[in-house]
């Protein structure tokens, strides 16, 4: 993208004359899809050029800028009804040329962040992305003389720019680790930020349940970079922001937390809540596992024997005996399912239970083993009785089979006595023989 | 006078033709006759078969959102419907069983010779139409297996020189199994293919009734020899009784079968979801789909999988066309060559069949 800029710097050096056209400024009334368009020298002159000017050319059809019928002029100014390079570029016509890249955010908070401008487009759409870009440590660092760090540009790509909501958009959830990653997951590019904790973060994300969910599961509210750290006000969170982060997808987990002897002890050692057990990128899969046995995320603090210790043991216990029953009557209700019994009153009805596991899990943050205890206590029942109804089904499957056997011996029966019957009838037959 | 239902439709019917001819139709006796009973108890599994279907098809919904539930609805909701589809997933196979049987015993007792060869051709045609219907229907419940054996089946179609492409997209209705095969099937299942079996059916029971039971070509020469023909008993009842007995044994096995394996649901097709290993056509295809395995890919420079294909195609015809070809049992002897070569397909299929289920098992 920076090459392509770049080029489009080029190409105003070179063609660096006069031109003019006034370029649809803020303000100016949003171009009709249906009016016949400008003739759009910009394009024809460019296309012609080869190399980088010719670039921008290439891709900017389908750019959603372009799809919604702005022309290079919008941005860069000019006149594009001009065939004369000099008129065509000329100052005098409004034309802006190519930003330089601390240039670039205001550049395109130009129409941004305008926001009487932009809800022609869209009456929901956000505008204040340069302000928050400004807070952010990329745009602090741009502000102190740091052309390297991103602007709109290395995100959003320039002149191939899409909706956020295209899949082909850098921007789109499941490309953003592949973005964040170009430049985070960089030795070179990054070697000089002594001050980041390194460039695994991209990879450590991939293999967390965060990531699986976004791309295995196809759940493109799953978060990704810009959930946790925003996207245009991209910062690290602090210590004592972590689990306000957390907190706003599992927000129950978070109250459990706060009102926990953790929530006071962590904030007291200068620990982050959720990440001193959960970690940050490489977040995977929760279960008993944290709790209690080797894997155990308590005994990094606990001893074997002391008092959180045997209270991680207890909880893990609980919370496992409720996930068997459950597994056990799934695994019933499954094998009924395939026999062709009907078993979805019971299904439903375990899902109450996994309600329970689900509550159960969360609740062990609150470190109250009665939280836990009482969610399990409402699991367990019913998940046995879909186990009985599982069974039950089972059963009548059984049931049936005898039923059908002792049709088939029934009738076995009957061909028997056809055979002696026929051999009554021969009898005198095979007398006379 | 006492109202007689038979005298009232003789009247208007005139029905002593057909009494004249069940009250003198003979069929002969020999250490070959349970032979004769394969045919019969064929024709019963193919009723079942009809009237099982003709029941299901009163709550089937044959689309790609609802096949598999209206299957669960079938055997969950409907009074014995688990029973009907059981019934009916078994009768299918075991009709193609004995229709194999029955094909195979015409053909080692000679029955295909003169004067009978248009009874063994419309036996052929409807053997043909019974693996038709067997492979239309599995597809229907819409279940991960019944998915990807179509898959598998319909891949095997496609791989035929020149037609291949054409049929496999005929068959599917588009390049990949989708809703769109499981309509095409079901028309296939319950229209067309009925529409064809049933004059060829008629056809092939008029021919038996026309010109009798065929006395093996030993049988016969044995009694040629004595100078006798061999004995017969009445068609009705003493045959009717015995065929009675093969009917209910038919009835008897198809229960047993349905009350050791009942026919199960399955799990709904998810075709974005890989295919199962192991997946595998079903087993009266199992013997070509194990040959096809074992074709090396090239056989001097030609695709090792469509010579294979054409090889079975060729193998079919040749066993259509026997009757013809046997010239031997025409002028009333026996052909070694012939009844080598029934000898060798039978192990051929038995022995491939049942290497296609130990290497599934295995695995």
């Amino acid at each position: 993208m920076q090459r392509a800029v770049r080029g489009a710097g080029l190409m105003i050096c070179i063609l660096g004359a006069s031109l003019c056209a006034r370029a649809q400024e803020p303000g100016a009334a949003a171009p009709k899809a249906a009016e016949p368009e400008p003739k759009i020298t910009c394009i024809v002159c460019h296309s012609n050029l080869g190399g980088q000017l010719a670039m921008p050319t290439k891709p900017f059809p389908t750019d959603v800028h372009a799809e919604k019928g702005l022309t290079c002029a919008s941005c860069h100014g000019g006149d594009p009804t001009s065939m004369d390079p000099k008129v065509a570029m000329s100052p005098a016509k409004g034309f802006r040329g190519k930003p330089t890249r601390e240039q670039v955010p205001e550049f395109c908070g130009r129409c941004h962040s305008d926001t009487a401008y932009m809800h022609r487009y869209s009456p929901t759409v956000q505008t204040d992305q340069v302000r928050q870009y400004y807070t952010s440590r990329h745009g602090e660092l741009l502000r102190q003389g740091n052309p390297q760090v991103a602007t709109c540009i290395n995100c959003h790509s320039v002149h191939d720019i899409k909706l956020v909501s295209d899949p082909a958009s850098p921007v789109y959830p499941t490309n953003i680790p592949g973005t964040c990653g170009q430049c985070h997951s960089n030795q070179d590019y990054m070697g000089a930020y002594t001050d980041l904790p390194g460039l695994t973060q991209v990879a450590y994300y991939e293999k967390s349940v965060h990531y699986q969910a976004l791309t295995i599961q196809g759940n493109l509210s799953a978060p990704t970079c810009v959930t946790c750290h925003s996207s245009h006000g991209a910062t690290p969170p602090g210590v004592r922001s972590v689990a306000d982060v957390c907190g706003r997808c599992h927000a129950q987990n978070l109250q459990f937390f706060q009102k926990s002897a953790h929530a006071a002890a962590f904030a007291d050692m200068g620990v982050p809540g959720c990440v001193q057990c959960h970690g940050n990128h490489a977040i995977l899969s929760a279960n008993e596992a944290m709790l209690a046995g080797p894997a155990s995320v308590c005994m990094t603090c606990h001893v074997e024997g002391d008092a959180g210790a045997q209270r991680s043991e207890e909880m893990a216990g609980q919370i496992r005996k409720l996930d068997a029953a459950i597994q056990q009557a799934r695994a019933t209700l499954e094998d009924a399912d395939r026999a062709g019994m009907d078993v979805s009153v019971a299904t439903a009805e375990l899902t109450t239970a996994h309600s329970h596991l689900v509550m159960s899990r969360t609740a062990i943050h609150s470190l109250d083993t009665a939280q836990v205890e009482a969610e399990i206590s409402q699991g367990i029942p019913v998940a046995e009785q879909a186990l009985q109804e599982g069974r039950d089904k089972l059963a009548e499957v059984q049931s049936r089979r005898k039923g059908v056997a002792l049709f088939s011996l029934l009738v076995l029966a009957i061909v028997f006595s056809l055979y002696l019957y026929i051999r009554l009838e021969d009898k005198p037959k095979r007398q006379s023989q | 006078m006492a109202f007689s239902p038979r005298a009232w439709l003789d009247e208007r019917l005139d029905l002593s033709p057909v009494r004249e001819f069940v009250e003198h139709k003979s069929v002969p006796v020999h250490r070959h006759s349970y032979w004769y009973y394969l045919g019969g108890m064929t024709l019963f599994l193919f009723i079942v078969q009809a009237m099982t279907g003709i029941l299901l098809l009163l709550y089937y919904q044959p689309s790609e959102a609802n096949a598999f539930e209206s299957v669960r609805f079938i055997m969950t909701q409907v009074r014995f419907g688990w029973l009907i589809r059981s019934i009916h997933g078994w009768c299918g196979n075991l009709l193609i069983a004995l229709a194999f049987a029955h094909m195979f015993s015409t053909f080692f007792l000679k029955s295909y010779r003169k004067p009978r060869e248009l009874t063994w051709v419309s036996g052929m045609l409807l053997l043909f139409l019974m693996l038709g219907f067997g492979f239309s229907g599995y597809l229907l419940p819409w279940n991960t297996l019944s998915y990807f054996a179509t898959m598998v089946g319909t891949n095997i179609a496609g791989v035929v020189p020149g037609l291949g492409q054409f049929v496999l997209r005929f068959l599917r209705g588009g390049d990949s199994v989708t809703g769109a095969t499981l309509t095409r099937f079901f028309g296939f299942h319950v229209a067309i293919l009925p529409a064809i079996i049933g004059p060829v059916l008629l056809l092939h029971l008029l021919l038996i009734q026309k010109q009798g039971m065929s006395v093996p070509l030993s049988v016969e020469q044995e009694y040629r020899a004595k100078g006798t023909t061999p004995p017969s008993i009445r068609f009705f009842p003493d045959f009717l009784l015995r065929e009675l007995m093969g009917w209910y044994l038919a009835l008897a096995v198809l229960a047993g079968l349905a009350a050791l394996v009942p026919w199960e649901l399955g799990v709904k097709a998810d075709p974005f979801a890989p295919a199962p290993p192991g997946i595998q056509p079903e087993w009266y295809f199992l013997f070509m789909f194990q040959t096809l395995k074992y074709i090396p890919a090239k056989i001097f420079g030609f695709d090792g999988e469509v010579l294979g294909i054409l090889a079975f195609g060729v193998a079919g015809l040749l066993l259509l066309l026997v009757p013809f070809l046997d010239r031997a049992a025409a002028k009333g002897l026996r052909s070694k060559i012939v009844k080598r070569a029934g000898v060798i397909i039978v192990i051929y299929i038995l022995t491939m069949t049942t290497v296609a289920y130990v290497a599934n098992l295995a695995r």
